[in-house]
């Protein structure tokens, strides 16, 4: 019967898997999004778990087989039921063998996804069983205060005397047996939670919520697409895309590194100077937007984010502090990017005055430069201050007549309250909404 | 935008109530940088953020405190057709310019003088623009470059805020020359009205040249009022100080009971020159005071401005007050040859 469900179930799973392949009609951009919603659906839904599953029914069907026919036979021949008993139990070794190898060594080829789940509770157990240890220790020896277990030391014994051993067990909350079983019960509750949370958007998703989902699904197929495709001209739809959007949620940091490598692919320096590959000039112009549009958002949300560091080492060692921008085609936003790069340096060079960006740009701009500033704002342990060269792109945008679009406005004041020393966090949420108003 | 304004003006407000000149200065890019916003806003009438914002820059006490980056802000606003409030606005920054850049030159002072001249007057522009003046005068290479009309603002401004680095910078020797060689004694005396209006240190050079002008231009039976006017300013500014360290320390922290007395001695020097020149020139009526003389007023090329006889001293007095455009030493010169 396992066996038959096994194979039910693999004929569903081609069958799902035949219409998550189906081809799609519609531009680049909305093929890519659809298989990114797809794939989300795959990691929401456990599919890959499910699909896990059918190999394990049929391991655990062959071992029901084989003892099965152990026991018939033995009733029957018993050297007929030696031989199987031998073969079976042959298999059950290899297998277990293969777990155990798997588990122990991940470079071995023997992977299963059981020894995967042995990896893991194994070391659960032991980091488990050392915390514990490390928590009876400094409970008895009363050390460590602040630790959540309570325990009434006797100070006329030694700390692992039974006495006070007894008095930790009560303290401590039953938790270890079956970390599996934790792990496998966590699973059915995100299923089931999922189950209930698609039931209920179904009725009643916020349109907020539904653009935070888009807006989430987007990253991550621009993250994919940039990834996969070597094709400038895919990099450059993409990117364009990734520019026009003014909210980024929680993307893969990774996107700040793709970003980066596109920018230095387009551009070389000669002799100190900065010059962009022919042909290119498009692509490294709208790769460097993004990469402070990015940049700047990842610095806020995560400014511990190894991608980060990774990115300002690899700028350091391609482009050296003195490196010359001038009469570069985009040369504010290299200047901006410059700047972020090396904020301890002075930077007088960059000049606002004739600076022209179209209203989105300097929408997007505004804003990478408000979260930057907040970013330098919060780095700063003494003299917090916003650096000059935000301040000048401030000044500078201020006086423009026209004024610049509202949401740039709202950015330069932000900067400005944030060098003020104004509690900015409490009103961002509202700002933004106000902001996005506009866009 | 609103949210972030008000937040923005609370902390501006905090800062000039905490009256910390170097807290404030630490932060004159970002308050400079919301200049150009809050003289927007006050094209709608909404004045709260540039007078917010000014009353910091004064509260910093830092001669020039806005970010020398607004200069090219200011120049496209004199320079284009702008509306009114917003050049208002910008006259009523010009004080806290930083007047000595290398940048600022003889283009930009006339289009400045220009400005002044255009937006409408009132107390606080014509405070701004003297304040301005006097700044500008202080710097020997912008000097020349000052359109003469704009001296006469002078006359029409009667005193300067306290503390204000118009006030203390004009009266460099440089100044006080400059003030001099327009050989206006109108001007000239509301020159020293204003720089004497509030208790400030007096440049050393130009308390000498104070005294030298007194000596020399507020001589004589003509000069009377207006010596009077200046005696009367001097008690004024030396009543101030006599309040002592806790009025003048309300204005200026930084300043002690040593400066105090240092400041009343220069005020007094100033007092006690121009009573003894009022006492020569009442010595020389008193013994004269019943003979008739005939006078003739020349210009300084020694032209004839007119001519009268008197035959007393009130009559000398009206005289003197009534050709006040002729060249007042000269009229005084005649009276000793006459003698």
């Amino acid at each position: 019967m396992v066996l038959l469900f096994s194979a039910f179930l693999a004929m569903l799973g081609k069958q799902w898997l035949n219409q998550y392949a189906s081809t799609m009609c519609g531009t680049a951009i909305e093929r890519s999004q659809n298989r990114q919603q797809k794939l989300d659906g795959i990691v929401a839904w456990y599919f890959q778990h499910v699909m896990g599953l059918l190999p394990l029914m049929v391991q655990a069907a062959l071992l029901l087989v084989g003892c099965a026919l152990s026991w018939y036979l033995w009733g029957i021949d018993t050297i007929t039921a030696s031989v199987v008993i031998g073969v079976t139990s042959f298999i059950i070794l290899l297998y277990f063998f293969t777990v155990v190898a798997g588990a122990a060594s991940e470079s071995c080829p023997y992977q299963t996804p059981g020894s995967s789940v042995l990896r893991s509770a194994t070391s659960t157990l032991v980091s488990a069983t050392l915390a514990i240890i490390f928590t009876f220790k400094h409970a008895i020896r009363g050390s460590n205060t602040t630790h959540v277990v309570q325990v009434k030391v006797r100070q006329s014994e030694p700390w692992w005397s039974w006495g006070n051993a007894g008095a930790f067990l009560k303290g401590v909350p039953w938790k270890l047996p079956g970390t599996l079983v934790i792990e496998t019960f966590q699973l059915l509750v995100g299923f089931a939670h999922q189950v209930y949370t698609w039931v209920v958007g179904v009725f009643s998703t916020p349109d907020y919520q539904m653009d935070q989902q888009m807006t989430l699904r987007d990253l991550r197929c621009i993250s994919w697409t940039l990834n996969t495709s070597l094709d400038k001209d895919v990099h450059l739809s993409t990117l364009k895309s990734l520019a026009t959007m003014a909210t980024l949620a929680d993307f893969d940091p990774i996107l700040v590194a793709d970003c980066f490598n596109i920018l230095i692919g387009c551009v070389g320096i000669v002799n100190g100077t900065v010059v962009v590959i022919q042909g290119s000039s498009q692509l490294a112009a709208i790769s460097a937007v993004c990469l402070l549009h990015t940049f700047s958002h990842l610095s806020v949300m995560d400014p511990i984010a190894g991608v980060l560091r990774g990115v300002r080492q690899h700028y350091n060692m391609v482009f050296p502090p003195n490196t010359n921008f001038q009469g570069f085609p985009f040369y504010h936003t290299l200047g901006a990017i410059h700047c972020v790069f090396y904020p301890d340096w002075n930077h007088p060079w960059l000049d606002w005055g004739d600076y022209k960006p179209s209203s989105h740009e300097h929408i997007i701009f505004a804003h990478a430069l408000a979260k930057l500033a907040q970013y330098e704002y919060q780095k700063r342990e003494q003299d917090k201050m916003v650096p000059g060269w935000i301040l000048r792109f401030v000044l500078y945008s201020m006086s423009l007549d026209p004024l610049p679009p509202i949401p740039v406005i709202v950015d330069c004041l932000l900067i400005i309250a944030i060098d003020l020393g104004c509690n900015v966090t409490d009103t961002r949420d509202a700002i933004l909404d106000e902001r996005y108003v506009y866009i | 935008m609103e949210q972030v304004s008000v937040l923005i003006l609370q902390k501006l407000e905090g800062m000039v109530e905490a009256a910390d000149p170097d807290q404030i200065y630490t932060k004159h890019k970002a308050i400079t940088a919301f200049f150009p916003y809050a003289a927007w806003q006050g094209q709608s009438g909404q004045n709260k953020m540039l007078n917010t914002l000014l009353n910091a820059a004064r509260a910093s006490k830092r001669q020039g405190f806005m970010w020398h980056r607004i200069k090219h802000s200011i120049t496209v606003v004199l320079c284009g057709e702008y509306p009114i409030p917003l050049k208002q606005a910008v006259i009523l920054a010009s004080p806290h310019l930083p007047w000595w850049i290398p940048t600022i030159d003889g283009q930009f002072i006339q289009l400045w003088a220009a400005t002044a001249c255009a937006v409408p007057y009132t107390p606080n522009i014509g405070q701004s623009v003297v304040d301005t003046l006097l700044l500008i005068a202080s710097q020997d290479s912008l000097q020349p470059h000052i359109p003469v009309g704009m001296w006469s603002w002078l006359n029409n401004c009667t005193s300067l805020p306290p503390a204000c680095m118009g006030g203390s910078q004009g009266t460099k020797r440089s100044v006080v020359q400059a003030v001099r060689a327009l050989r206006d004694i109108k001007i000239l005396t509301s020159y020293l009205l204003l720089v004497w209006s509030e208790w400030d240190y007096l440049s050393p050079d130009g308390l000498d040249e104070m005294c030298a002008l007194i000596r020399e231009d507020f001589c004589g039976v003509g000069m009377e009022y207006y010596r009077k006017v200046l005696i009367q300013r001097l008690g004024h500014t030396l009543g101030r100080l006599d309040l002592g360290l806790g009025y003048i320390q309300q204005h200026e922290q930084g300043l002690g009971e040593d400066d105090i007395q240092s400041m009343k001695g220069q005020y007094g020097q100033l007092k006690g020159v121009l009573i003894e020149v009022d006492k020569e020139a009442t010595d020389i009526l008193t013994r004269e005071s019943q003979i008739g003389y005939c006078f003739q007023f020349t210009n300084s090329n020694g032209y004839v401005q007119g001519a009268t006889q008197c035959s007393c001293v009130e009559s000398l007095s009206y005289v003197c007050n009534y050709m006040s455009g002729c060249h007042v030493t000269h009229c005084v010169a005649t009276v000793a040859l006459s003698l």
